[in-house]
């Protein structure tokens, strides 16, 4: 895996966590996937952090020593910070989800998270459209420049059609997810006001085409009814926790 | 300070007050029995003629009558409640914390209904603390179990099998999470929140889409399908979600490599998880979730303590889960 992460932009990343064991574990392998981390154990440290730093992306504990996580994420945001957040807790009602989400954050993790989740849910916000937001987006190998609507492979370049571009766009900006029918339907008839429901499915089949025939291997998913899935990371074959 | 209500205190009170007021009565019917009014008692030796004779037919018979009933009430009060106090000792010397019940045999009729209730309150009580226990040992038992492998990875040499070691962690975080999600839900059913109505289809897809990359990366298929007519439940939509979620987590266990885990709704107020697995019959479910099943179930890793979960979820929506073993079907089944 470590090929494909040289290539990714430098991240900064803050780690808002109390347990010293836990946040040190996860800097070690953010920092191994090339990322710069710093690690604050209480929301005054985050505070300080913030205010002569800007981050890519917020990692925040919700039970902190100083305060509720979630509270301190609303007045945050109010005050203007725009960094995406990804929640990390070991507490757990069922709404929490929901709250936390409601409090302003982009992605939500109950611990224990094995440690290539949450390192995938961060790629992904790292990946959403943002103010920093790196023109080239970057996922397994293959490459797609936003503003050229140049797409490669393993550095070799990509004959893409203008719909398909999108459509990849679509899927790079949600790898590692399901990317709903309807969302592509939307988003495609922004780009493009003529398009069927059926031509989805036939974009989607010319550019896995185009993919295996450059090496790709079979890396976007049909899931019948909900949409499409780009493969974020190689997969284990057939493991199951 | 309010004081304590004292059966004995108010019933020499009411005894009290019933005895001025008869003796009220006697008086005025004295009087107009004998047509005396207030100047027939104005002489000293009328005064005194009237008081002897009121004192000898009002005043003894009320007293006669009174005092007696005010101590055999006592002495009935404190027989019968000697009984409770004697069994309130018994509860409090025995050494046993369960299987203890009052005997009712030599107790009052009017305590029955009270002690009826503690007794049922008693075994209610055995009851979850049995289960309790008999919880906290197949959770033992499961945690127990991939210990026992990682140690033996461990000790094997100087190479462990990683991949080992990470599958048996990942099998005891999915515990975890499970045994944190029942607590939720238990949190949950203790102090409801009022239901919300959710389009079914839409609770699904989200529902779904969140479980995909998971079943992809286990090179499992999933797959969706809508109902024709969507309808709203009320719900709670993340405790569904979470049922949904560890049905597909089970469905997906038992769905061999490359097969499709099917979901969709309808007809009706219905969630349903298809699988590729073997069919689950309609006893087996029932087994598995009051969680006579361990480890070593056909259903494979703890299923038990999900479908348990799921059961549970359905139970504080007053619906059920379902199983249909010849179209291997699992199916969450909201009220109409």
């Amino acid at each position: 895996m470590s090929d494909d992460l040289q290539q990714y932009q430098v991240m900064r990343i803050l780690i808002v966590e109390d347990s010293e064991r836990l946040s040190c574990l996860i800097a070690d392998v953010l920092k191994r996937d090339g990322h710069a981390c710093d690690i604050a154990a209480t929301l005054e440290h985050a505070e300080h952090a913030l205010d002569v730093a800007d981050y890519d992306a917020v990692l925040l504990d919700l039970g902190l020593p100083d305060g509720d996580g979630v509270t301190w994420l609303k007045a945050r945001r109010r005050l203007g910070l725009d960094s995406p957040v990804l929640m990390l807790t070991a507490r757990g009602a069922l709404d929490d989800r929901i709250i936390g989400l409601d409090a302003g954050a982009d992605d939500y993790l109950v611990k224990p998270a094995a440690m290539d989740e949450i390192s995938a849910r961060l790629r992904a916000l790292l990946r959403r459209p943002g103010r920093r937001m790196n023109p080239v987006l970057q996922v397994n190998g293959l490459q797609l420049d936003t503003t050229s609507r140049q797409a490669t492979f393993n550095n070799e370049p990509l004959e893409l059609t203008r719909r398909e571009a999108n459509f990849l766009e679509l899927l790079m900006r949600g790898a590692g997810s399901v990317v709903l029918r309807q969302k592509i339907e939307t988003a495609l008839y922004d780009f493009d006001d003529e398009i069927s429901p059926n031509a989805i499915d036939a974009i989607a089949s010319r550019l896995r085409r185009r993919l295996k025939a450059h090496g790709a291997g079979d890396c976007i998913h049909t899931l019948r009814g909900l949409g499409y899935l780009l493969e974020d990371a190689p997969r284990k074959q057939g493991t199951l926790p | 300070m309010s004081r304590r209500p004292s059966i004995n205190r108010r019933l020499s009170l009411g005894l009290s007050i019933t005895a001025i007021l008869g003796t009220s009565l006697l008086l005025t019917a004295v009087f107009a029995e004998y047509r005396l009014g207030i100047r027939d008692l104005a002489g000293t030796d009328a005064l005194r003629f009237a008081w002897a004779e009121v004192a000898d037919h009002v005043g003894m018979p009320v007293l006669l009558l009174i005092v007696p009933a005010i101590l055999t009430v006592r002495i009935v009060i404190q027989r019968s409640y000697r009984l409770l106090e004697n069994s309130a000792r018994v509860i409090s010397e025995t050494p046993a914390t369960r299987g203890l019940q009052i005997d009712d045999r030599a107790m009052p009729v009017e305590v029955l209904p009270f002690v009826s209730a503690i007794n049922d309150l008693l075994k209610r009580l055995d009851h979850a603390a049995k289960e309790h226990e008999s919880f906290a040992a197949d959770v033992a038992h499961q945690i127990r179990t991939p210990l026992a492998i990682m140690a033996l990875n461990l000790d094997h040499g100087a190479n462990p099998d990683i991949s080992v070691l990470r599958a048996e962690v990942a099998s005891m975080s999915r515990l975890v999470e499970q045994l944190l999600l029942l607590t939720q839900v238990n949190a949950q059913a203790a102090a409801p929140a009022p239901l919300e109505s959710h389009p079914l289809n839409d609770l699904v897809i989200d529902a779904t889409s969140r479980f995909a990359p998971l079943a992809v990366a286990a090179s499992r298929k999933v797959a969706f399908e809508e109902c024709a007519a969507d309808v709203a439940v009320a719900c709670h939509k993340e405790a569904v979600a979470s049922a949904l979620r560890n049905l597909l987590d089970n469905a997906l266990r038992i769905t061999p490599e490359g097969g499709t885990v099917v979901v969709g709704c309808g007809p009706g107020k219905r969630i349903f998880v298809r699988d590729e697995g073997p069919g689950l019959p309609p006893d087996q479910l029932q087994t598995i979730i009051t969680r006579q099943a361990r480890t070593d179930s056909s259903q494979g890793k703890g299923a038990g303590l999900g479908l348990a979960i799921v059961t549970r979820i359905m139970a504080a929506h007053d619906g059920q889960l379902q199983t249909f073993p010849e179209k291997r079907e699992l199916v969450m089944v909201f009220p109409d």
